[in-house]
């Protein structure tokens, strides 16, 4: 791979760099970068709050996490990290509270101007030490959860129409992120080899499967579906359904939901397509039924990892010249997790997964990567001048200094929110109104949960599976 | 080299200028002023929804011959928020239902307060407290006629240059007895930002 970076500063004097290195500092004041962030990991850093997350103990997790202060590159991560904690923790009115802060933080980054001083001044000071000194960028998929979870909240706190209002929040996310795609991928073919890159790089083709994208994301499309259905909209239920199967054409629980309501809605033309695909839609039998949803949250989405790759770098001399890259990567292959089983009236019915988050993420890096490496070649530049200065100033003492600031301070990028679970699977079934005692086994565990059935009407179970704990929350919508 | 240092200097009066600690500034303004912080629904939509709702519902011929004789009583249903913001609908609901009152043609029932209405009809009639003769009887509440309800919908569109968003208010008055519609009318609102080119 062959970058051409040009650098426009000419290094003379130390004074010079001084005078530099405090105009980036003074620039970047606003927002502040603790000594940890640059010379840590991101997983290092929430390693204790992740322990207690698998142990189920989510209040001390919670309060492991770094306080959230406004001008923190990681302010939006540590809220959605505090918020995901509260949220398992039963803890609504507080999960509420902080993810409507990232909210607020992302509504007001979208009507930001295009060219941005201070995004200039990070950039610069992201340029002298690395990618860590930039503020957080949540991605789609993060957008997406941050929604559905803030629709739960409002569901658990007994309000529906403010849960519609966040999976609305939701689509408009994943139809600007389409959009956004279209044009970065039009874009991005003109300039990059993307070829020589996929080279080095580790590929994660085991971690994203066979996803289009990192941030369509099925999941939020059923929780709306599902909302949808209990304000008594079933036509919008439907929209939403479909396009959760679009994304997922093998989920049974989704066919069925898309073969019952285009027959409710007489969709003549989508029913003769859909029976044809899945086969005709049997209605159900019990009478005065209810239902009953199960969303299964199973494990944690693993870390990036850092991984260092040489590549040929030509700066200004004649001779490419290898350089050591720090780039984030998702290593390792899928977890599988062991269905959800429910046996009732002699029939069994088993979990199907809506969302795969952890493939998602892969995707979502994979994505971003071409603009990553321009960045960090850019850096390596920049700190090679640095280093040849000061060689130059301050003798050997001078680049051994150098060089050791540049080695600590080189770190990849590996923030992302790890709370979230690393997939979600969904059952569904109808019950007879009324009480009822279900037996629920996952792994080789048998749980019995009472669940208290209205006809007509959707009981809804969040479970939760991560490391050793499994926990439930159940509600009427 | 003295361009360097005019660069920071520069840079340096930028940052206290533009100061990271900012002093805050306390003033009054008028409440009716046209609020154009950001591009999200404000007080400017709600006060132009509130009015153009009572103008219309009032000046309407229909409503004219309802209440030429008799001031009808009405009870608001709550205004559904089907946007993709939250939206205070209690608030739209509270101008519009103080604003029609004051018209002096309609007379309300407030639902929201039928609890406590009952919590205190209880206390004075179970109670040992409260003369018996002086205490407010049960079953001597009037019933409404007319139920307001209405809907406030929106659709949102961004790209890179600017954003869109489209209201639209629709209100009805239907008669509890017969289940009419007796009067409707619906406003729109259209707000666009555009997005600096450059900015801090």
């Amino acid at each position: 791979m062959h970058l051409f970076v040009f650098t426009l500063l000419s290094p003379n004097r130390l004074l010079k760099r001084l005078i530099l290195l405090s105009l980036i500092l003074s620039f970047s004041a606003c927002t502040s970068m603790g000594f940890k962030d640059l010379f840590s990991d991101y997983a290092e850093q929430l390693r204790n709050a992740r322990n207690a997350q698998l142990k189920g103990d989510f209040k001390a997790a919670a309060t492991m996490i770094v306080e959230p202060k406004t001008n923190q590159n990681n302010y939006t991560l540590n809220l959605l990290e505090k918020a995901r904690l509260h949220y398992l923790a039963n803890d609504w009115a507080q999960s509420r509270k902080d993810f409507a802060l990232v909210s607020n933080v992302l509504d007001e980054e979208a009507t930001k101007a295009k060219l941005r001083l201070s995004g200039g001044a990070s950039n610069m000071a992201a340029l002298v030490s690395s990618d860590n000194a930039i503020a957080y960028h949540v991605p789609a998929y993060e957008q997406t959860m941050l929604h559905s979870y803030q629709a739960l909240n409002y569901l658990f706190l007994g309000q529906l129409e403010g849960a519609l209002v966040e999976v609305r929040r939701a689509n408009l996310v994943q139809e600007n992120a389409l959009k956004q795609n279209q044009q970065d991928l039009a874009k991005e073919q003109a300039n990059f080899d993307k070829k020589s890159l996929n080279q080095a790089y580790p590929s994660m083709s085991a971690m994203i499967g066979d996803i289009k994208n990192g941030f369509q994301n099925a999941y939020t499309f059923y929780l709306s579906g599902l909302l949808y259905e209990a304000a008594l909209q079933p036509n919008d239920a439907y929209i939403d359904y479909k396009r959760a199967l679009e994304i997922y054409p093998n989920n049974h629980y989704l066919q069925q939901d898309v073969l019952r309501l285009a027959t409710k809605l007489n969709m003549t033309d989508d029913l003769a397509l859909f029976s044809a695909k899945y086969g005709a839609y049997q209605s159900n039998k019990i009478t005065d039924a209810g239902e009953l949803v199960i969303l299964i949250e199973n494990g944690a989405i693993n870390p990036k990892q850092e991984v260092a790759l040489n590549l040929p770098i030509f700066s200004g001399y004649n001779q490419p010249r290898l350089f050591s890259f720090a780039l984030p990567v998702y290593q390792g292959t899928l977890t599988r997790y062991t269905p959800l089983k429910i046996t009732v009236a002699g029939q069994t019915y088993t979990s199907e997964q809506i969302v795969r988050l952890q493939s998602l993420a892969s995707k979502q890096l994979q994505e971003q990567m071409p603009g990553l490496v321009t960045r960090q070649a850019l850096r390596l530049v920049a700190k090679e001048k640095l280093r040849s200065t000061m060689s130059k100033e301050g003798g050997d003492i001078g680049n051994i200094l150098a060089v050791i600031y540049n080695a600590a301070s080189e770190q990849a990028d590996t923030r992302s929110w790890l709370t979230l679970p690393d997939e979600v699977q969904i059952l569904r079934l109808s019950l007879p109104a009324g009480k009822q005692l279900i037996d629920i086994n996952f792994g080789d565990k048998t749980e019995l949960i009472e669940v208290d059935i209205q006809a007509k009407r959707i009981s809804l179970l969040n479970m939760t599976t991560i490391g050793n704990f499994q926990g439930h929350k159940l509600t009427q919508l | 080299m003295k361009k360097l240092l005019l660069v920071s200097v520069m840079g340096l009066s930028i940052s206290l200028l533009a100061g990271c600690a900012n002093k805050t500034v306390v003033s009054y303004g008028d409440a009716n002023a046209v609020e154009t912080t950001d591009i999200n629904f404000g007080s400017t939509d709600l006060q132009k929804i509130a009015n153009q709702m009572t103008e219309s519902l009032i000046q309407s011929p229909v409503v004219g011959t309802m209440t030429a004789n008799k001031r009808p009583i009405v009870f608001v249903d709550s205004i559904k928020n089907k946007t993709s913001e939250h939206i205070d609908t209690e608030s739209l609901t509270d101008s519009i239902s103080t604003q029609l009152l004051r018209s002096g043609k309609f007379r309300f029932v407030d639902m929201g307060k039928v609890s406590a209405v009952r919590e205190q009809l209880n206390y004075q009639n179970e109670g040992d407290l409260v003369n018996p003769n002086k205490a407010v009887q049960f079953g001597k509440q009037v019933g409404a006629e007319y139920m307001l309800y209405g809907n406030l919908a929106s659709i949102v569109k961004t790209n890179a240059d600017k954003s869109d968003v489209y209201y639209k208010f629709t209100m009805r008055l239907m008669d509890l007895e017969s289940g009419l519609i007796e009067w409707a009318d619906e406003t729109e609102i259209r707000k666009t930002s555009n997005k600096k080119l450059v900015g801090w």
